[in-house]
Formats: structure tokens, sequence, C-alpha cells
């Protein structure tokens, strides 16, 4: 892994800077715990299952092009409101539940992170050849790779700022929690274009579609906690973190 | 019901495909949906019969099971897969017109929308149920959906989307289906979807699950 760019935030004066990784599927540990629980199982888990996920964890490797980045805004272009924030002009409508979460924050980190297209590619061939179980295990392993490094981006958005004292929250997606999808549309518009090698399309659609995207939020006295799907009122989600 | 029947239903729900299949462990070397189908036929079943009393039973059970949250995907996949194994066997009776599905649906994912592992089950599930599935795949427009229609001689259309975005998409294309063919029955689904949603865009069902579907279209076309 490198990070492309090694401009960094100096002693709470703002520097937007731009970070890059390129990562090697070994940088990221899948949790196989996670993974089962977003296939449902929370005890027995049927042998071929088991045989296929690590099969496909073992194939893995050739299948992915694991790109990540963020971007930091320097303070003053960013205003926090408890139902949205403000980018220069643009407003990210993040409605109440993440906004709340948001408002004590100083700037934001925008980020995303992707695993390329190869990985649905195949998962589309198996399906369509009949290999339903292969097809549709490497999809939900592909789901928890991209969330893997997605919790690894964030950590390197902390540590680069805790040099600075600094503290960040947790990450929060358009899509989620009332915040509309399409404001994607804004997030992109602050990266450079094809960030990582993804694409928004019209639809807010990110193609590769393992891709995600969204923000954190930076200051001095915000707070991350350790799992946040309580806040969500998503309740039978089938990717919900029971701890 | 005859036994061998039951006996395909049941390997159906337990995943066992064939006699060579190590699982599930305590089939270990008995036979399987392969064997069990060619017997009934040997036996003078008919090929309609061995997929309406042998296995659609059989797949009707696991979509029950999934949708009261007792198994999950990948548990449907091994089952369907060994229903499948057993398909290969009775294939050419529907080509030779001498065994028949149910009816035919259109399945796609609608403009703007790329996913499509969620279309897939609910295909799975519906072929399963004894219908014959036209997948015109994913990032669907009005116009592919009616072409498909046209051709096919559908009576049902599924619609699925995984975004809110995308979901709203369903809205022309539903009516645009409607307008064009008023009797064609539009079923719609998705993560993100919702009955209160589907009522609103004039669709004529909407299920959380495949199984849910499949149920609809059984009782509403009485078949
Ligand atoms: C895994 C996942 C991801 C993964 C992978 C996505 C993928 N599909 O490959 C990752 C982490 C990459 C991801 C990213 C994002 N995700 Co996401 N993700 C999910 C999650 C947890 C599961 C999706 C899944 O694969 N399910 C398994 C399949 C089999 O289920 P399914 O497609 O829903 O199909 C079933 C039923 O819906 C039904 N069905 C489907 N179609 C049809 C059709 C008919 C006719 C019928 C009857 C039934 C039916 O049958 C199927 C079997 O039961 C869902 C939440 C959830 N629990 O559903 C959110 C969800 C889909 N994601 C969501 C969002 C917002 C996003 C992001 C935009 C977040 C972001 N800003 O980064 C991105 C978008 C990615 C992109 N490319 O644009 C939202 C979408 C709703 C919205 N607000 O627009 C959801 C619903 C979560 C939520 N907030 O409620 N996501």
């Amino acid at each position: 892994m490198k990070d492309q760019d090694n401009c960094i935030w100096i002693g709470g004066t703002e520097i937007e800077s731009l970070h890059k990784f390129d990562l090697e599927p070994s940088d990221i540990k899948i949790n196989k715990q996670f993974l089962y629980q977003s296939l449902g199982y929370q005890n027995e888990i049927p042998e071929p299952v088991l045989i296929e996920i690590d099969k496909t964890i073992d194939y893995l490797n050739a299948l992915v092009e694991i790109q990540a980045g963020f971007k930091l805004i320097s303070p003053e272009r960013v205003k926090f409101h408890s139902g949205y924030i403000l980018i220069d002009d643009e407003r990210l409508n993040t409605k109440a539940i993440i906004g709340k979460k948001l408002v004590d924050s100083e700037t934001l980190a925008i980020f995303v992170a992707t695993l390329g297209s190869r990985l649905e590619e195949k998962s589309k061939k198996l399906m369509s050849e009949g290999d339903l179980l292969q097809g549709y295990i490497l999809d939900a392993v592909g789901s928890e790779l991209v969330e893997q490094t997605t919790d690894w981006l964030q950590l390197q958005v902390e540590n680069l700022l805790s040099e600075n004292n600094l503290k960040i929250t947790n990450r929060y997606s358009p899509g989620y929690c009332g915040w509309n999808v399409v404001d994607q549309q804004i997030i992109f518009s602050f990266l450079p274009k094809l960030f990582c090698g993804i694409k928004l399309s019209e639809s807010s659609l990110m193609v590769p579609i393992k891709s995600v995207s969204g923000v954190i939020g930076i200051g001095k006295n915000v707070i991350k906690s350790d799992y946040e799907c309580s806040i969500c009122d998503m309740t039978n989600c089938s990717r919900r973190r029971v701890m | 019901m005859n036994e061998i029947l039951e006996k395909i239903s049941y390997c159906i729900e337990r995943g066992k495909s064939d006699k060579h299949a190590k699982f599930p462990p305590d089939l270990k070397d008995q036979d399987g949906v392969v064997e069990y189908t060619q017997a009934a036929l040997d036996n003078g079943i008919s090929a309609q019969s061995v997929l309406n009393d042998g296995m659609m039973p059989g797949m009707n059970k696991i979509g029950i099971r999934f949708r009261n949250g007792e198994i999950y995907v990948p548990d449907v996949l091994i089952a369907a897969k060994a229903m499948k194994a057993g398909m290969q066997l009775i294939k050419p009776f529907f080509q030779s017109g001498e065994a028949k599905h149910k009816g035919k649906i259109v399945l796609g994912t609608v403009a703007g929308d790329l996913h499509d592992i969620g279309k897939n089950l609910v295909a799975m599930v519906m072929e399963g149920g004894g219908w014959e599935v036209v997948d015109i795949g994913v990032d669907a427009n009005a116009q592919k959906f009616i072409e498909a229609i046209e051709n096919n001689d559908a009576k049902v259309v599924g619609l699925s989307a995984l975004l809110t975005t995308t979901m709203n998409n369903m809205e022309a294309i539903t009516k645009e289906i409607k307008s064009k063919f008023p009797e064609v029955t539009v079923v719609i689904g998705g993560a993100p979807v919702t009955e209160k949603f589907s009522n609103s865009i004039g669709s004529d069902f909407y299920s959380a699950d495949p199984q849910g579907a499949l149920d609809f279209l059984n009782e509403k076309l009485e078949i």
C-alpha cells in the first residue's frame, strides 16, 4: 500500500489534501464472523457454505483491485448544522440522525473505497452458468471485503489526524439513515474525476458496484463509537452488526 | 402422494442432488434428486407430475422456510442446485411440449441499476415454482420490458431495484407496461421498495421475498 499524497494536516491549521491508496488483498483481513452474519447465520453453518467461503477467500486475490482514498476539506469551507452540512455553497442534506452525529465536527474527510469490477463480473458469470451458491458467496465476500477496506481507510484518517490531536466521528454514507443517495453527486464533485476508478452514474450508482462512499467528521471534540448500527432504522438489515 | 415423488421433494429440501453428493452428511451414499427423478420417469410418472408433485413441493417448503427466517439465501441456493440437477432429466419433455410451465415471467433490474443478485434469486424461486423465466438482465428500460413481453407472450413482469433513485424508475416503466398491456401483472421488489410505494405507482404486488410473489401469482392466476 502507498499513500500517493503525503501532504499532511499541520497542527490545527488546515491543509486541503488528497490521499489515495492502492492496497493488496493481503492488507485487508476478512472478518469471517461478520461474513457469516451477513449471510444470515448466527450459529450452525452448512458445510457446503463453509467450504465455498474458504475456497472463495483463497482465489479472491486475483479478482480484486482495491483502491481507497479520502480528501480532507479545509475547515473554513465547511459549516455544520443539525440536519445538513454546507461545503462552500453546496448543501449535503444529511438529515437529523446523521446531522446530529456530525454537528460538533470542525471539518470533513470525504472518502471512497472500491474493489474494482472483476469480482462482480466473475460473480455474474458464475450465476449465469448455474453456479448460484458460488456466485452468491463471492458477491457476499466482496461486500464484506469492501466494508473491511472502509474500516481500514477510516483508521488511516484517524491515525493521520491523531498526530495533530484531532479526533474523528464514525463514517456516514448517503443512502443511510434518511440521507438521500443522490447527495453522492455532491460528494463526488469534491473529488477528482474517476477518483479510485469509480464512476458515479446519473442514478447515483457507483460503478464498480462494490464501492462505498461517505464522510467522516473531524474535530477536537467529536466521538467515534464502536458500532453504530443501533442508530439505523433498518432493523431487519442482514448486515446489522450485532455485538 | 407417490413415494418416489415424496423422495424427490425431500431430497430437494435437504439439498441432496445425487448419490455421489457428500452433502448432507446423513444422506451420504443414498440416492438423490437425480436418481429419484429417473426412477419416477422409469415408473411411468409423467414429467409434469415430477415437476408439480415432486420438485415444486420441495422448493415450496424451502421458500416458506426462507420467508420465515428459518433458513438463509445459501440454503435456498443449495436446494435449487439439487432441483436443477433433476430438471436436466425432465427438460426434454418441456421441449417436446409434453410438460408445460405455468406461464412466462419477464424479469429485469430497472434502468439505471446494475444489481442483479436479488433478481437472480427471484428467477430461481419462480423456476422452482414451475414458471418459465425470461431474464432481460440489468439496466432495462420500458422499451426492453415491452419487447420481451411481446416476444414471449408473457403474463407477468417482475421489476427489481436496489437504490431509491432507481426504484423511482419503476413508476414510468410500470405505467408504460400497463398502458400497453393492461392485462399483464406487474410485481416489484428490492431492498428500498415498500408496499406503499408499490401501490402509489400502480403495480399489482410488492413482496419483500420471492416466495411471496410466487404465492401471489399462483393465487391470482389460479394455478
Ligand atoms: C451488501 C450491501 C452493499 C454492498 C454491496 C452492494 C451490492 N449489491 O453488491 C456495498 C458495501 C458495496 C454497498 C454499497 C452501497 N450501498 Co448497500 N447495501 C447492502 C445490503 C446490506 C445488502 C444488499 C444485498 O446484497 N442483499 C442481498 C440480495 C440478495 O438482496 P436483494 O437484492 O434485496 O434481493 C432480495 C429482495 O429484495 C427480493 N427482491 C429483489 N428484487 C426483487 C424483485 C421482485 C419482483 C421481488 C418479488 C422480490 C425482489 O428478493 C431478494 C431475495 O430475498 C443492503 C441492505 C439490505 N439488507 O438489503 C444495502 C443497501 C442496498 N445499500 C444501500 C446504499 C445506500 C448503498 C450505498 C449508496 C452507500 C454508499 N453511499 O456508499 C452504496 C452504493 C453502491 C453502489 N455501487 O452504488 C441502501 C439502498 C437504498 C437507498 N437508500 O438508496 C440499502 C438498501 C441499505 C439501506 N440504507 O437501507 N451496499
